[in-house]
């Protein structure tokens, strides 16, 4: 297990966005098992019925509508950190860029007009950046690896022109 | 998001996960619910486990992330210093191949392994939709329609790809985050945790 992180974490209070899905469902089952962090999860839809344990704090939200997720995000006066786990699949990479950078920025703008500030964001990556989805792969991929020629939506999200 | 956050005060960090493995519905990339999903047809069948991938696929080393694991290693990046506007690549930290993890799938469903023989799980797979709804009804599990538990377009990629997969996680190691679990290990306890919650069979 990884321990407690060192700077104090008790006053922290994630916003998970894209939390049901095979990411956010793990960060889910971290903050359960550590006591130092709290979670509020938003998506369209709330927590699924399979799931056993009471879910934490759900805030329903469209990222692709801009207006509702400022005003779906206008009271979260205890978040001060946010993990971005949405995702959404277009039929092609080219067409998943537009509406992946459309939500991470929705998501940050309306975070950016309330009150409290944000102090950390883990964007969730993947193998994308090294080339899975164009059916190659250089192993063993480095982080420092050049990104990609081809439509990323990862790319577009990391830079984010806020 | 970087320059969002140079210019609001704020510190991002992205993670590199690759093929997560864990509970969820719906996901475009959910590799073991499809699995748990093709498995379980098989036994209905009253056939072996076959793998329906390529050659390359089923010897090729391979890496994959335990949901948990990647949990784990957000809230470690969300407090620790080091972390800070950097890039880490996640795994569970070994390396697997899928001649010897489907192993771990045939002696979960009780099924003897066939020889592997590509084919496309989109096409064949495609019909077996009531077959689904009535193991759910037998085995009383929560009522997820076929096409939101298992999406075969990513069984035959995963299944089919010929290049080594592997992401260097020396650099989040290196930082601070040490976490790891054995693939074997991390593949069977999502598929028991998926049959404790009633999501498959």
């Amino acid at each position: 297990m990884t321990p407690t992180p060192k700077e104090s974490a008790s006053d922290r209070e994630i916003l998970l966005v894209g939390p049901y899905g095979v990411l956010g469902t793990g960060v889910i089952d971290a903050v359960m098992a550590n006591s130092a962090w709290r979670v509020t999860t938003a998506a369209r839809r709330p927590a699924p019925t399979y799931r056993t344990q009471a879910p934490p704090r759900h805030i329903n939200v469209d990222l692709m509508d801009r207006e509702g997720t400022i005003k779906a995000f206008a009271n979260l006066d205890t978040v001060t950190d946010l993990a971005y786990a949405a995702y959404v699949e277009k039929p092609t990479m080219a067409e998943t860029v537009e509406p992946n950078a459309r939500m991470l920025t929705n998501t940050l703008e309306a975070l950016a007009a309330r009150n409290v500030p944000l102090k950390r964001i883990v964007l969730a990556g993947g193998a994308k950046s090294y080339g899975f989805s164009l059916g190659s792969f250089n192993a063993p991929a480095k982080e420092t690896e050049p990104r990609l020629i081809a439509p990323i939506h990862y790319h577009k999200q990391e830079e984010h022109r806020g | 998001m970087a320059d969002w956050s140079s210019k609001h005060g704020a510190s991002w960090t992205v993670l590199r996960p690759h093929l997560v493995m864990g509970p969820s519905l719906n996901s475009p990339m959910n590799l073991v619910t499809s699995l748990a999903v093709y498995a379980a047809i098989s036994r209905e069948l009253g056939l072996p486990l076959r793998f329906p991938g390529r050659r390359e696929g089923w010897n090729t080393l391979q890496e994959t992330t335990d949901a948990e694991l990647f949990g784990r290693s957000t809230l470690w990046a969300l407090g620790e210093d080091k972390a800070r506007n950097e890039i880490f690549n996640v795994s569970n930290g070994d390396v697997y191949r899928w001649r010897q993890l489907w192993n771990e799938l045939a002696t979960f469903y009780d099924l003897p392994v066939a020889e592997p023989l590509a084919m496309s799980t989109v096409s064949e797979m495609s019909e077996k939709g009531p077959l689904w709804d009535s193991i759910v009804a037998r085995y009383g599990l929560h009522p997820t329609p076929y096409e939101q538990i298992a999406n075969w377009s990513f069984v035959d990629w995963m299944l089919n790809f010929g290049e080594e997969t592997i992401l260097s996680t020396i650099k989040i190691r290196k930082a601070g985050f040490a976490d790891c679990i054995d693939t074997h290990e991390s593949f069977r306890r999502q598929l028991t945790n998926l049959r404790k919650l009633r999501v498959i069979p």
